[in-house]
């Protein structure tokens, strides 16, 4: 509890040493991060998708001192095995998910501290099917959209101008939830998303 | 307190269990798909008062139905496919009904015929929904040419020496079988409690042979019964054999199809190579399905069907025999195979004509 105290102290603190704003000038953002993204489908996600890599994001926003107006793609991908019944055969399934986030980030005090607060438009496709053999009957594919909110909190201390790091801690919810082609509801496509990268602040 | 908290609790998950749906996935039915009279002559020939018992065996269908899933997060699909599996045993003849079509000549109990005058009757049995052909009964009465039926076919091509003679004679009758040029000649042909023989007649010489049953009455020898069978024997072959060369038109009650009949020097043997188009119930046609085996020295076609179809494996066989070097007959049984469907067949009868 100590330790993870002083590791927010020590971010605020740097926040104040590493401020990235500058003054009101008129700002573009540009950057990339890479992180985990820990889904909440919940259900067998865990047990189906075994195979989740690392998930990629763009960020770009226009702002002036602490405010920014910003949009966020991001790409999650996983695989792994859906569940067979009553037949030797062993599935497949694949996760293509896009995340587009849009909203406001505020740098309270011209710090490298931020926070985001963002609507959310999610595009998920699963895909299952069975190998050993491959049965037609037994594969298919489901799209489905939903929405919702995400709030992150991240620090962006600048190395040199215009570059800075990013470390940035997200968690998204849907507020709509779909119904799918069986009638029941889509779980929650949001989830915490820890993330690592880089980004440009170029100053008018 | 704490032995009635876990009795609670397993109550509860008792009544919890008890109350979801179970969702069924197996369900097993079995059916009797088809009944036969064995042993089975085409004619049962008998004399007034002479039983005879005849049994049953009967084809059992098991047929399974399973619901296989595959089930992602958002997505779940899966089907229902059926697994049969036939079993051909002896069934218990008194749990099947047992008519004759005609009373006055012959009666049946528990497949036990009692011949009563002479005439003809038709015995069938029937149990849970099959009926298996009937068998005639051919009555005469003591001071008749005793009854005597021959197994099919009447006419028919051989490439070797030796014939097969089958078929049905009345009880106590004397049967005498005989063929001229292989100097056959038994006047004692062997048969079982039924009146059923089979004879092998060896030695025949080349050409058209005509082979001569008689049954006579043991008491009055004039009293007499004669069959033929017609054979037309050309060596393996031989130029006159090769007659059967050439392309051919087969016909079954659905559609016509084609072979070729060819003689292989290699190997040789006549090769039989076609192909024809079976409808499957459930499948529709499937189309150029590949025949190809040879013309055995007894005589007999005997080819395999295979071909891959839409994800099918389609196997079986065609069979037959010729009437002449230019006709011939037979029947064909295939079956459709695939992964997650029940095996389809399919059967018919064919005759064919050389072009």
């Amino acid at each position: 509890m100590k330790k993870n105290l002083f590791i927010i102290l020590l971010c605020f603190a740097s926040s104040e040493i590493f401020a990235q704003s500058s003054g009101n000038a008129f700002t573009i953002l540009l950057g990339g991060a890479v992180g985990k993204f820990n889904i909440d489908a919940g259900g067998n996600f865990n047990t189906i998708y075994t195979d989740r890599k690392l998930s990629y994001t763009a960020v770009a926003g226009l702002g002036t001192g602490s405010l920014f107006v910003i949009g966020k793609y991001r790409t999650f991908e996983a695989s792994g095995q859906s569940l067979v019944s009553n037949i030797a055969a062993t599935g497949s399934a694949q996760w293509k998910q896009t995340i587009l986030l849009t909203g406001l980030r505020f740098g309270p005090g011209n710090s490298a501290f931020y926070l985001d607060a963002l609507y959310v438009f999610n595009h998920a496709q699963e895909t299952i099917g069975t190998v050993n053999p491959a049965i037609d009957v037994l594969a298919a594919s489901q799209k489905v959209d939903d929405n919702g909110y995400a709030f992150a909190v991240g620090l962006s201390p600048k190395i040199a101008d215009p570059l800075a790091i990013n470390f940035e801690a997200e968690y998204s919810v849907m507020a709509r939830k779909a119904t799918l082609a069986d009638g029941n509801t889509v779980p929650n496509l949001g989830g915490l998303y820890l993330s690592a990268g880089i980004s440009f602040y170029f100053h008018n | 307190m704490k032995t009635l908290s876990i009795l609670l609790a397993t109550g509860l998950f008792g009544l919890l269990c008890g109350c979801l749906p179970q969702k069924e996935t197996n369900q097993t039915t079995t059916t009797l798909a088809a009944l036969e009279i064995v042993p089975h002559p085409d004619t049962l020939n008998m004399a007034v008062n002479a039983t005879q018992t005849l049994s049953l065996r009967g084809t059992t269908v098991d047929s399974t139905q399973q619901t296989s899933t595959n089930s992602g997060i958002l997505t779940e699909t899966g089907f229902t496919s059926t697994s049969v599996d036939t079993n051909t045993t002896p069934f218990p003849s008194d749990q099947a009904t047992w008519t004759s079509s005609n009373t006055g000549v012959a009666t049946v109990s528990n497949g036990v015929v009692t011949a009563h005058g002479a005439g003809y009757s038709s015995i069938s049995a029937t149990a849970g929904g099959a009926t298996a052909p009937s068998v005639l009964v051919s009555v005469q009465t003591g001071n008749s040419a005793p009854g005597l039926s021959l197994d099919p076919p009447e006419y028919s091509v051989i490439f070797r020496d030796t014939v097969s003679v089958s078929g049905n004679v009345q009880q106590h009758a004397i049967l005498l079988l005989s063929e001229a040029s292989s100097g056959y000649n038994n006047t004692n042909v062997p048969y079982d409690g039924n009146g059923n023989f089979s004879e092998t007649i060896i030695g025949l010489q080349t050409g058209f042979r005509t082979i001569v049953a008689t049954a006579e009455n043991s008491s009055q020898t004039g009293l007499a019964t004669t069959r033929y069978k017609y054979v037309v024997y050309y060596q393996y072959l031989s130029p006159a054999a090769d007659s059967i060369c050439g392309n051919w038109v087969g016909t079954t009650l659905s559609m016509n199809f084609n072979f070729n009949i060819s003689k292989s020097i290699v190997y040789s043997r006549y090769d039989i190579n076609g192909h024809i188009d079976i409808q499957f119930p459930g499948i529709g046609f499937v189309r150029n399905i590949t025949l190809t085996g040879i013309i055995a020295s007894d005589g007999t076609i005997n080819a395999t069907l295979t071909q891959t179809s839409q994800g099918f494996t389609i196997s079986g066989y065609l069979k037959g025999y010729f009437m002449t070097v230019g006709t011939g007959a037979g029947s064909y049984r295939a079956s459709a195979k695939k992964t997650g469907w029940p095996t389809l067949s399919a059967t018919a009868d064919w005759t064919a004509v050389k072009q």
